[in-house]
């Protein structure tokens, strides 16, 4: 692998003129031979391609499952016949996007690890369940998260770009980001209608 | 309503002067009639004049819900005989996506009152399912055959897009069905994608 081979050459290089410790030569050396660091989730390194997708799998199941369900919630007590409408769509497609994503993850070997947080739980749950806030808040909040939204989505499309063994996820995981941009745009869209204001893009 | 007080006095001179004959009169009054009646003008789906908005509404629910129930259908054929992995990849998304605008078509339907009645004719199933689970066709060739029905993707659409600009009062509907073609442009833009992949050559 020419890029390993490079590496241990500078290593070497660089021990030899006494630029780095044994400790530090012995680290970087090892980190080689396993392949960490390679692979990254949210700056977390992970020692194969594997391991990295069954990480973001797992990861993005849990966020997609735990949307699924708090607009199911919002649903439930929305204002606007409109907003009804298209929060129906989203919160179907967070829940087929869960079931397929555990199901790529339990092909891998992997099963179903993260759960939210409850103090996440709770400060979701506390906005969009709640009676006493109308849509047109709800979506102000929504947008305020969404205002930089390659950036929310760049989770999964770093480990995308760093796939290059598992084309199947790779083109699933893809498939879904479109996915996330429909929706977004679509929040975006409802947000600027109901309030009235130019939603960022 | 004005447009129709219009529309009534146009004929009405029209008839006077002896320009449209006795059964076109007659129709066209019927016509508009049967408009007023439910409070609106006319509302078309497929280019065939329905009673009202909540009857076209319901006629588009039940036949896009039995076309995505079949594609879904079709599309799980076809991951199973798959002979590409990236092509695998896209097609699980695209037909969990079917699946779930049957789904969210139908409970809509069934709140609308309506109930399932659309089915796909057996000269369709066996053309479609021929192509779609064969083993012996490749991933490139079916794209090749999949895309070449969707040159237009708006026109593709139009049953559902013509209907959602009549709607007026079924906001929810309306909403639910434009999340809808957003998902099926995601739909075509990855299979025209996944084509030219595969299909460098064309």
């Amino acid at each position: 692998m020419a890029t390993a081979d490079f590496e241990a050459r500078q290593l070497l290089k660089a021990y030899r003129k006494g630029l780095i410790t044994d400790e530090l030569f012995e680290a970087q050396m090892r980190e080689l031979q396993t392949g960490t660091g390679k692979y990254t989730v949210n700056g977390k390194p992970h020692a194969s391609e594997k391991e990295m997708i069954v990480a973001l799998l797992d990861e993005y199941r849990c966020a997609e499952n735990f949307a699924s369900e708090y607009l199911g919630c919002w649903n439930e007590v929305s204002d606007q016949e409109c907003v009804k409408g298209g929060l129906r769509v989203i919160q179907r497609r967070e829940a087929y996007h869960a079931k397929l994503l555990e199901d790529r993850l339990r092909e891998l070997g992997g099963s179903p690890q993260c759960t939210p947080t409850a103090a996440q739980r709770n400060k979701e749950m506390g906005v969009y369940a709640a009676k006493d806030k109308t849509d047109a808040q709800k979506l102000q909040y929504v947008a305020e998260q969404l205002k930089d939204v390659p950036k929310a989505l760049s989770f999964i499309t770093d480990v995308i770009d760093q796939i290059q063994e598992d084309q199947q996820t790779k083109e699933l995981l893809r498939s879904l980001v479109q996915d996330e941009m429909s929706s977004a745009q679509w929040l975006l869209e409802a947000h600027q209608l109901m309030n009235g204001t130019k939603a960022a893009a | 309503m004005a447009t129709a007080d219009f529309e009534v006095k146009q004929l009405l001179k029209a008839y006077r002067k002896g320009l449209i004959s006795d059964e076109l009169f007659e129709a066209q009054i019927a016509e508009l009639r049967n408009g007023e009646q439910n409070g609106h003008a006319h509302y078309t789906y497929n280019d065939k004049p329905v009673g009202s908005e909540r009857e076209m509404i319901m006629q588009l629910l039940d036949e896009f819900r039995c076309r995505e129930n079949f594609a879904a259908e079709y599309l799980n054929r076809w991951i199973d005989v798959s002979d590409q992995e990236c092509a695998r990849g896209g097609l699980r998304v695209v037909q969990q996506r079917e699946a779930y605008h049957a789904r969210v078509l139908e409970d809509r339907l069934r709140e609308l009152g309506g109930i399932p009645q659309c089915t796909v004719s057996a000269e369709r199933r066996e053309k479609d399912l021929a192509l779609y689970a064969a083993a012996d066709k490749t991933d490139a060739e079916k794209l090749l055959a999949v895309t070449s029905r969707i040159t237009d993707p708006a026109q593709a659409l139009k049953y559902i897009t013509s209907v959602i600009d009549q709607i007026q009062e079924d906001q929810q509907s309306k909403e639910l069905l434009r999340s809808l073609v957003q998902d099926e442009m995601s739909s075509i833009t990855w299979l025209k994608e996944a084509c030219a992949l595969l299909n460098p050559a064309q």
